[in-house]
């Protein structure tokens, strides 16, 4: 058989349907000549491709609730509202996208009011739109998001930045144009450069949720999927907005619009969620300065960088491995091998490049202590399907020397995948999984001791030794310095509990290590509140907690000033200590508006999640005192002893035993 | 024989709409499979696949190359697909900003390009892939229900696969370019 005749049969071939002599001679032709082979695999290959989605879809039945929608919709009647003028205008696909010839009745005021909303002014003031400041308040966060957008003639968005307060990386603040990503995780002191287009369609999306045409499409195929109901109010008296209000049918949530009059602009949204017959404020979108130039310098950060932080620039240099002609799991290993050659060698800077393209110093400052002497093995990477690409967390054992002399084994699980940098997608970079804190692991002289305990007996240990305040024992199974700052804290917390029970180990997901399950009563334990009262209802209220040594715990931030009460006099009679009694008091009741008197509405909603959580796990808050209040010089501020009675905690200790020493350590649950 | 899409569109627009039945009915599974690619809950891929059918059937009068109805049934699909993650985004607004710059964003799904490509292939081959894969026969069952040889057949997949594999190739180095199509 010759190739033309070879390619002729591949498909029957793939498909079985050649006879017995024709299939022998393909095969003999396939064994014999690469590239029909490589053709073959190319077909065999997509056919896989194809089987795997008809067999995903073998299930799909969608005839028949299709049909059933095709025909309710034939039977609405036809109907022009202002609505459906305001969203055919300008997006071209308006209701004829959602309901066809049949438009969607709204039976709401706007509809009959024929100056209402002033529809031509609000499509002309949007399409002019080209800056807009967005600010995004969550019930239970401190600060809102805040969001400066700068958009160009055709609506889309040329610039952003954004400032997100409180996120699993701490405050972020970051900047984007087509050329150019800045990212500041200002709570881990780290700045990375990049190149992104994936920014762009969510800053996207966020300007167009400011845009009436499309909240007001969305509302509408909601209340023609009979989810939603909606109702419109023209401004009244002094009022200036028109005020659209949403209640969903399904779900328990409520949404309210305010359209500005005058500028014919959403100033407004704000989410609700129904509880009982309560409407809980869950957020709140507020978007103003519509049309304020934004300072060019707004749209980099560079600038304002303390000089503490670790920079990561992936805009001028090249960051990972490159992946070559090796398979990803190859590629996954190399990376890693690279990584930790270049950390025997102490080349710092290739290091940091490896590690998503970490400036060389910054490398140096993070693996600088770690002395690795020898890679002992790498692999096989695992992958790790629940990421969005594909990724491996890559074990490895490598032998490590102590300042000492010492040498023990570490063995990290190594993250690393590829195309963080947007422009290089065929980069592997490491990711994470590696704590150079681990390294500081030692081996004891009884290690052995150690090394035998079950992961119940090491929590048991561990209690015990809290109980007793044997601190050097305590940090046999807490892998920090005596010296740490945590340490101090933890000290004051676990100090002198009682253990009530330690129960039977589990493991859970992913974690390599155990969960033990501990019930421990805590001693009975000192704090201080701060208080002030200057503000314009000149009462006191919290401004702060701090432990025994009035050290500050929480700061608690006032993004109002205390309301002026009713009944205001009986309060700003109040000393310090009364007015922490009565806190106590309205929180041991939980007297949530009393409550409010005296701390931010953000601390109320913080306590009442705490109460949630803590109910979830079968406990209560513990019950607290106040005692005198004092004047602090050195902090210029009132504050009041407090003390909680001790109580008991029910949670779980998670150990892992993946270390040098091969010993159970403390990993979390506290 | 079955009639082709253009066939039957044009019976839909003359009235005879229990006719889109068969249009749904031969495109509901590579549709899902596209859906799926760009949302990855099932039943917002339920729900999206349901609105774009009805938004489409609603929309057939403005169809101006009735024999383009899968790949413009895809372009609707892609504008669906984008108002629910659009709204989802909205409601899960937690800003979790590192997801969606340092891993791919839930909407850059990235396997819907081959029914992409499936949708620029000439009826008559999309036609047999449909049946061969999305409606699971062989090459037999498929030469009979299209009254065709059975070397046909095979010659057709043949051609398909290598028109898709170019259709892939293409699109490796460029957007879709289904969105672009006809808009409804």
């Amino acid at each position: 058989m010759n190739c033309a005749e070879c390619r002729d049969n591949l498909v029957a071939c793939a498909e079985g349907l050649l006879d017995r002599e024709e299939e022998l001679q393909c095969r003999a032709h396939l064994d014999a000549c690469a590239y029909c082979r490589a053709e073959y695999e190319a077909i065999t290959s997509l056919q896989r491709c194809l089987i795997a989605r008809g067999q995903a879809t073998a299930g799909v039945r969608i005839v028949e609730p299709v049909m059933r929608r095709v025909y309710q919709e034939q039977f609405k009647p036809e109907r022009e509202t202002i609505m459906s003028k305001i969203l055919k205008h300008r997006w071209g696909f308006g209701l004829g996208a959602t309901a066809g010839a049949a438009a969607v009745i709204i039976a709401i005021v706007l509809a009959t009011s024929p100056k209402a909303f002033g529809i031509d002014q609000v499509i002309e003031a949007y399409n002019k739109i080209r800056f807009l400041h967005v600010k995004d308040f969550r019930a239970k966060a401190q600060e809102p998001a805040e969001f400066w957008i700068k958009s160009n003639d055709q609506g889309q968005v040329e610039k952003a930045r954004y400032y997100l307060p409180e996120t699993e990386d701490g405050v972020k603040l970051i900047t984007w144009t087509p050329e150019r990503t800045e990212l500041w995780f200002k709570s881990k002191r780290r700045f990375v450069t990049l190149q992104t287009s994936r920014i762009a369609p969510w800053m996207q999306s966020l300007l167009e949720q400011s845009q009436p045409q499309l909240v007001m499409k969305k509302l509408l195929e909601d209340q023609k999927a009979g989810k939603v109901d909606i109702r419109t109010q023209e401004p009244q008296g002094e009022q200036k907005a028109v005020v659209i209000v949403a209640a969903h049918k399904t779900e328990p949530n409520k949404e309210i619009y305010y359209v500005d009059r005058k500028t014919d602009l959403i100033t407004r949204i704000e989410y609700y969620r129904i509880e009982g017959t309560n409407e809980v404020l869950k957020s709140r979108t507020e978007f103003s300065d519509y049309n304020a130039p934004i300072a060019e310098k707004m749209f980099s950060i560079r600038g304002e960088l303390p000089k503490d932080v670790r920079i990561a620039d992936r805009l001028n240099q090249v960051s990972g491995v490159a992946q070559g002609n090796m398979t990803d799991e190859r590629a996954a290993a190399e990376t890693v091998r690279q990584f930790f050659q270049a950390l025997i060698d102490k080349d710092y800077k290739k290091v940091g490049l490896i590690w998503c393209g970490e400036l060389e110093e910054n490398a140096k400052e993070e693996f600088g202590g770690v002395n690795v002497a020898k890679i002992i093995s790498i692999g096989p990477p695992v992958p790790q399907p629940d990421w969005d690409k594909h990724g491996f967390r890559v074990p490895c054992e490598l032998e490590i020397i102590h300042s000492d002399g010492q040498k023990s084994i570490w063995k990290p699980g190594v993250y690393v995948r590829p195309g963080d940098d947007e422009m290089h997608p065929d980069r592997w970079n490491i990711t994470g999984g590696i704590n150079p804190e681990e390294t500081a692991v030692k081996i004891l002289p009884d290690n052995t001791k150690y090394e035998k305990m079950t992961p119940q007996q090491a929590a048991e240990t561990f209690f015990k030794a809290c109980a007793e305040r044997q601190w050097d024992e305590v940090l046999k199974f807490w892998p920090m310095s005596g010296t740490d700052e945590r340490f101090e804290r933890m000290k004051e917390y676990l100090g002198g509990l009682e253990i009530v029970s330690i129960g039977e180990p589990y493991q859970s997901g992913k974690y390599p290590g155990w969960y033990v399950p501990y019930e421990i009563k805590l001693r009975p334990q000192e704090f201080n509140l701060r208080v002030a009262n200057t503000n314009s209802a000149k009462r006191y209220v919290i401004t702060g907690t701090y432990d025994s040594k009035l050290k500050l715990q929480e700061q608690l931030k006032w993004s109002n000033e205390p309301e002026v009460l009713t009944n205001n006099d009986a309060y700003a009679k109040m000393s310090p200590a009364e007015v922490a009694r009565a806190y106590f008091e309205a929180l041991s009741k939980r007297d949530w508006a009393e409550m409010q008197k005296f701390t931010p509405d953000n601390d109320v909603e913080t306590t009442k999640h705490q109460l949630e959580e803590a109910k979830k796990q079968g406990m209560d808050l513990p019950v607290m005192e106040a005692g005198k209040a004092f004047w602090s010089a050195e902090q210029s501020a009132y504050f009041v002893k407090c003390h909680y009675l001790g109580y008991v905690k029910k949670w779980n200790l998670a150990v892992r035993n993946d270390n040098p020493a091969n010993r159970y350590m403390f990993d979390g649950g506290l | 024989m079955d009639l082709t899409d253009k066939e039957y569109v044009e019976r839909c627009r003359d009235g005879h709409q229990e006719d889109f039945r068969v249009l749904v009915d031969r495109y509901q599974k590579p549709l899902f499979a596209y859906l799926a690619g760009r949302l990855r809950d099932g039943l917002q891929v339920e729900e999206a696949a349901q609105e774009s059918f009805v938004r489409a059937f609603l929309s057939l009068k403005k169809l101006r190359k009735p024999e383009s109805f899968y790949a413009w049934l895809l372009g609707i699909a892609g504008r669906v697909a984008k108002e629910q993650l659009r709204s989802l985004k909205h409601r899960q607004q937690d800003c979790e900003v590192t997801e969606s710059i340092m891993a791919n964003a839930a909407d850059s799904g990235e396997d819907y390009p081959l029914e992409e490509a499936i949708a620029a292939l000439p009826e008559t081959y999309r036609q047999v892939i449909l049946l061969r894969y999305y409606e699971g026969l062989s090459c037999q069952e498929v030469a009979t229900r299209l009254d065709l040889p059975l070397g046909t057949v095979t010659k057709t997949l043949s051609r398909a696969y290598a028109l898709l594999r170019q259709e892939l190739a293409a699109r490796e180095s460029a957007e879709p370019t289904v969105n672009q199509t006809e808009l409804p």
